[in-house]
């Protein structure tokens, strides 16, 4: 509502100066352009925080410091691993860390 | 004696595998020189100030060689009367090189958990192979401990100073060793008894770094593991600024401030008063440095804590209630007085689960090389690294 009175008063200053129809046009166009971006950032920022939300008031103990892992965790096995398994893990973490720099 | 020797014998764990068949080492690779002569395995903790070596031969699950060895090399000054330095060595480690500082120029190898000077480190592991094979002719396969995400450099530096000195080689982060040694092979499948192994996370706080593990059934990745730049060292490095603040000239050596640390330490409320007796210019005095050191281990606690809590929110959530309940503290840091119950309380407060941290025990110096001669025991003879001079 505040936006559209600072408008309306801009409007009414310009008409009284000597209505300008590029000049009204040009704010139209500037205002559709800021709704637009205002529209954009809401659909990014709604996910985000409702996700965030919700994380934080369902499960306290991860909430604290929810920081994404940048690397996926290797898939769980049915039987326990043995130290050579592991060592095998490592060396294939390894040579994929090689095959990005390269 | 430049080392304590510490006789103990491991828990039999896996089959070693280090049969004298290589199926999936190229053949251009295999040294030609010792492949005829027995092999010796070698459990390494490389550490800033302390390292451990443990050696077993493969197929048995003794221990041959168990010693904790101060990480420091001593260049005997040129002009030394003869005798001075039994058998007029010209280089000491460890505890002999310390004994004899004022006729050496000591050396550290080691500096935040790497490599910092090459020709010491590489005369420190020449010493650590003729501890492991007096005779010098053995194969070495050494699995040697490194911090948590050392970057490839380091890793380079460490593979460089051990060629020609080892014959394989393995490098794995140390947190993750330290479970593996930690790991109660003989109660394994007992009810009742939980494998650090499959739900962990280890805090190795040593004189360089402070490392963070999670250890939860698979190799981690770098995500699992966090080292920090803060541990023993720093925590003198602090203590020195804040003495040299309150007690101007009292010309005590980083030795003589580490000694302190190692007896005083503490974490938590500030403890006064702390009176500790030091010879200055000759006279005895004694200094209060209850503050001086609560101040500094604190800062360790200000350091790790966020990283703990970054790990934890980074666990697989399946485990996340058994986690919390095998939070383990090794390492020299392990010895910091109230280091554990801050720890918990800490993550109490902040609403976390029911955490329980606890200390590894006394034998915190030995579990990375103990891990790591578990793992060089059970490494496949295609997954060693051959290191060709």
């Amino acid at each position: 509502m505040a936006e559209a009175s600072r408008l309306e008063i801009v409007l009414r200053d310009q008409v009284s100066a000597g209505f300008s129809e590029d000049a009204l046009q040009e704010i139209f166009l500037n205002e559709q352009k800021r709704v637009i971006d205002a529209l954009m950032l809401a659909e990014v920022l709604g996910p985000l925080l409702t996700e965030h939300l919700a994380f934080a008031t369902s499960d306290p103990v991860r909430a604290h410091a929810p920081v994404a892992r940048s690397s996926p965790r290797p898939a769980a096995t049915d039987r326990p691993l043995g130290i050579a398994d592991l060592i095998e893990g490592m060396l294939r973490q390894e040579r994929a860390t090689r095959g990005h720099a390269a | 004696m430049s080392t304590a020797a510490l006789e103990k014998p491991v828990e039999k764990t896996e089959k070693a595998t280090t049969s004298t068949s290589s199926s999936a080492a190229p053949a251009a690779a295999t040294p030609t020189r010792r492949t005829d002569s027995k092999s010796i395995l070698v459990g390494f903790d490389l550490g800033t100030n302390k390292s451990c070596i443990l050696t077993g031969l493969p197929g048995s699950s003794d221990i041959a060689v168990s010693k904790i060895i101060s990480s420091v090399v001593g260049y005997v000054r040129d002009g030394i009367v003869d005798g001075i330095i039994a058998g007029n060595a010209s280089i000491l480690y460890g505890d002999d090189a310390l004994r004899n500082v004022l006729h050496v120029n000591l050396v550290a190898p080691l500096d935040r958990g790497v490599i910092k000077h090459r020709d010491a480190a590489r005369d420190f592991l020449q010493h650590v192979r003729s501890l492991a094979d007096p005779g010098g002719h053995a194969e070495i396969r050494a699995v040697v401990g490194i911090p948590a995400n050392a970057d490839e450099q380091s890793r380079e530096d460490i593979r460089q100073c051990a060629t020609g000195i080892f014959d394989r080689i393995l490098l794995i982060p140390e947190p993750f060793l330290a479970a593996l040694g930690y790991r109660d092979d003989a109660r394994l499948g007992q009810p009742g008894y939980v494998d650090p192994v499959t739900n962990s996370l280890f805090i190795d706080i040593g004189g360089g770094t402070s490392d963070l593990c999670l250890v939860q059934g698979y190799f981690p990745t770098p995500d699992d593991q966090i080292s920090i730049g803060f541990a023993g060292d720093a925590i003198d490095d602090l203590m020195r600024q804040d003495i040299d603040r309150v007690y101007p000239n009292n010309g005590l050596t980083h030795l003589r401030i580490r000694e302190i640390k190692e007896n005083h330490a503490y974490v938590g409320t500030i403890r006064k008063p702390i009176d500790v007796k030091v010879i200055m210019g000759g006279k005895a005095h004694t200094l209060e440095l209850g503050e001086v050191i609560g101040r500094a281990g604190n800062e360790l606690i200000d350091k790790i804590y966020p990283a703990l809590t970054t790990l934890i929110s980074r666990a697989s959530s399946d485990g996340i209630v058994t986690l919390l309940q095998n939070i383990i503290i090794t390492g020299g840091g392990s010895q910091i007085k109230g280091i554990d119950t801050v720890l918990q309380k800490k993550l109490s407060d902040d609403s976390f689960e029911s955490p329980k941290v606890r200390l590894a025990g006394q034998d915190y110096k030995r579990y990375v090389a103990l891990g790591a001669l578990k793992a060089a025991r059970a490494a496949r003879e295609n997954q060693w690294q051959y290191l060709l001079a």
